[in-house]
């Protein structure tokens, strides 16, 4: 039935029934569609967004992370999931009545089928846990990604299906919010926080002038998932409070692709993409001469990452002399106690060069 | 080769005869204890899942009896089982013990041959024959060890007497861990059947029937899950897990439960609620509370581990399910802090819970479904 094989195999699935497709078009007149700011949204925001307006709908976003949001999450969630998953409840809690629908995809594995890598299992259930959590939910967009079992380009066909039937429209989008994504990808790797990115790619606004970090004599690599590292409530903006303290931050996704593979691959095999990530980069920056220090945020509850931070201590930086420091995260987190300890990690790596010159070569 | 695996229940009794009959000698440390779980707690990361602590500690016990290799199964799926033997060994390496690993992958079958082999002298008419006995042993113990606990579960909420079911059952695992040679168990059958009719009982009782879902390990560790199936038992409620330990052991090789009630079942039951699977047993906690609810059951206890990931993501799912079928779901999560005298009060009050609701609906539907021993 389905004529446009270059979007995924021939007759995999059944394509949406025509009525209910249509329904929704018809819908469509500025159709709200929200965004949870929150998990993923650190990595794909730009290709959704870009996909959903060019397709005729309005993307709305939940508020930034805040005192209120993640109290409304923590009180839908199970109390023993993961900061980031709690946080995001907050911010479907904070959709709710003001949009149509949400957008929640399902990812499952974002890598093809001869890695077996998956992505975190919280990921995978992630719309199926909101429906079983909240009551008054508006209908959720849902699309599976998973490579393993089909292209990239079906899953967004599959989407754009629900929402248009203007099989060339929905081609045009795609192809527009990958040329986007790419753009935020290329401007993340370059070193902006994706806030930032989003910024400069949306706003259109002036590249606000980066301070060149030069003059510092510490140099430090932050690694973690972007959700934890680059929201600011969860992470005690601890970014700016290196910043602050004397030490230029670099963080782990300035690494290009290549290297991060080529150094992942030098450990026994770990099956969850994102994670494996954070391997090669501290392994990446454990080497002589790449940084100072290394800092490891993950959040209390983190399923792969308890395993990460055990791989990391007892394979990784086993030979290495680069101090690691990793900091949990949690709801109770507070702003003092990680000040003390960043504080006390630097005065660490000072004491022990011994007050010889720094690195500055880092980037 | 003093060879040692980490405790599930009773997957000792299958697993070591397997192994002896392979030709290896065969380490089981003592069933896990606070002690052993602390000893564990001690050298693992502080938020991973309980099953690698409680292992951890089983495997350091073992080292101390003198085991010098021990076995594993690893993997790479969503789940962070796959991780334990390659952590484990790590951490037990560093702490100073010297010992052979073996994790057995997927990919590994022709691995594990080659080993049997080397100790049979290098034979592989011999490895063969032997490892064709030890599979046949290792199966019939675990069928029998799996009917005995059946029929424990079956005649304990009906027991006369409190406590002679489970002497009863002790007695019976006894007697399949001691027998030698597949026409000892062919006695030992009879005689299983036999220990358990000598238990009193008392058919008239009316009993409450519950599902137990959730983790693997925790559903079938009984210390770890504070002998869950004898407490409810002894309160009168007959108690059902989702899998056994036969069940989990042939699980790999695609020979699961079939039938009206089986695991594909459970799958598609699930599959509206859940519409990938995650990657360990979620799909079919939540297939199984949708079919103990059609089944007429007056509750389903929800077992995990503290922060284990499937389990959390069955957990947000499952109140919507008890809403919609309208069935009792208690989610309960163990770690090392559970205190006993909590856990069993709020199986006390589940089980009052559940007999309110059963006088409340006052009606036979659910007699008409007890299948009695």
């Amino acid at each position: 039935m389905r004529k446009w094989t270059k979007y995924g195999r021939k007759g995999k699935r059944k394509p949406e029934s025509k009525a209910k497709s249509l329904a929704l078009h018809f819908r469509l007149k500025k159709m709200k569609i929200g965004i949870p700011r929150g998990l993923l949204f650190y990595r794909y925001y730009p290709l959704w967004k870009t996909f959903l307006e060019e397709l005729g709908a309005e993307v709305v976003l939940s508020h930034e992370t805040s005192k209120r949001i993640l109290n409304m999450g923590l009180k839908k969630a199970a109390d023993e999931i993961c900061l980031p998953v709690k946080v995001f409840h907050g911010h479907v809690e904070d959709l709710i009545g003001r949009v149509d629908y949400l957008f929640i995809p399902r990812i499952i594995s974002v890598e093809p089928k001869r890695y077996t890598r998956y992505t975190c299992p919280k990921f995978m259930g992630l719309p199926d846990m909101i429906k079983g959590t909240f009551e008054n939910l508006p209908p959720i967009l849902e699309p599976d990604v998973n490579l393993m079992e089909e292209s990239i380009d079906t899953s967004y066909y599959e989407l754009g299906r629900k929402l248009t039937h203007n099989k060339k429209k929905i081609k045009q989008a795609y192809i527009k919010a990958r040329e986007i994504q790419d753009l935020y990808d290329r401007l993340v790797l370059e070193g902006k926080e994706p806030s930032k990115a989003i910024n400069i790619i949306y706003e259109e606004g002036s590249d606000e002038s980066d301070v060149v970090e030069k003059n510092k004599d510490l140099s430090i690599v932050v690694v973690g998932h972007p959700y934890i590292l680059f929201d600011y409530y969860i992470s005690v903006d601890i970014l700016n409070k290196l910043r602050s303290l004397g030490a230029s931050v670099t963080t782990s996704f300035s690494l290009p692709q290549k290297i991060i593979d080529q150094e992942a691959s030098r450990y026994q095999e770990v099956s969850w993409t994102y994670e494996r990530e954070i391997i090669g980069a501290v392994s990446y920056y454990s080497r002589a001469d790449k940084a100072d220090g290394i800092i490891y945020l993950v959040s209390f509850g983190c399923g792969p990452g308890s395993i990460v931070k055990e791989i990391i201590v007892r394979e990784v930086i086993r030979n290495s002399k680069v101090p690691f420091l990793p900091l949990v995260m949690d709801e109770h987190t507070g702003e003092a106690g990680i000040l003390t300890r960043l504080e006390s990690f630097l005065d660490m790596i000072k004491m022990q060069r011994g007050g010889s010159g720094g690195k500055n070569h880092l980037l | 080769m003093k060879i040692a695996f980490p405790h599930m229940g009773n997957l000792y009794i299958p697993f070591s005869a397997l192994l002896e009959n392979l030709g290896c000698e065969v380490v089981i440390p003592p069933r896990p204890t606070r002690k052993s779980i602390e000893l564990g707690v001690k050298y693992s990361p502080e938020f991973v899942c309980f099953p690698y602590k409680v292992n951890l500690g089983d495997l350091i016990n073992a080292l101390e009896m003198g085991a010098d290799t021990l076995l594993s199964v690893g993997g790479s799926w969503a789940c962070r089982f796959g991780y334990y033997g390659r952590l484990h060994h790590e951490t037990l390496w560093d702490l100073g013990y010297k010992f052979e690993s073996i994790i057995v992958r997927k990919d590994g079958a022709k691995n594990v041959f080659g080993r049997v082999k080397q100790l049979n002298g290098n034979s592989t008419s011999k490895a063969l024959f032997r490892a064709v006995r030890a599979v046949r042993i290792a199966w019939t113990k675990s069928v029998l060890v799996d009917k005995a606990e059946w029929l424990a579960r079956r005649v304990r909420p009906y027991e006369v007497k409190k406590g002679n079911t489970t002497k009863a059952l002790k007695a019976s695992l006894n007697l399949i861990h001691q027998a030698k040679s597949l026409k000892e168990l062919r006695v030992v059958r009879k005689k299983i059947y036999e220990n358990f009719r000598n238990v009193e009982q008392n058919k008239s009782r009316d009993i409450l029937r519950v599902k137990l879902v959730g983790e693997t390990h925790i559903v079938l560790e009984p210390f770890v899950n504070f002998e869950i199936e004898r407490r409810l038992g002894e309160m009168g409620v007959y108690v059902e897990p989702f899998l056994t330990i036969h069940r989990w052991l042939i699980h790999p090789f695609h020979l699961g439960i079939r039938g009206r009630r089986g695991e594909s079942v459970a799958k598609k039951f699930a599959r509206p609620f859940l519409a990938h699977p995650v990657g360990g047993e979620e799909e079919l906690s939540i297939g199984y509370t949708v079919l103990a609810a059609i089944d007429g059951y007056d509750g389903v206890i929800h077992l995990h581990p503290f922060t284990c990931m499937p389990e959390n993501v069955a957990k947000e799912i499952l109140p919507r399910l008890s809403r919609l079928y309208d069935i009792p779901v208690m989610s309960l999560s163990i770690d090392e802090h559970t205190g006993s005298a909590g856990f069993i009060s709020r199986l006390e009050a589940f089980v009052d819970l559940m007999k309110q609701r059963r006088k409340r609906q006052s009606n036979i539907r659910h007699k008409s479904h007890l299948r009695r021993f």
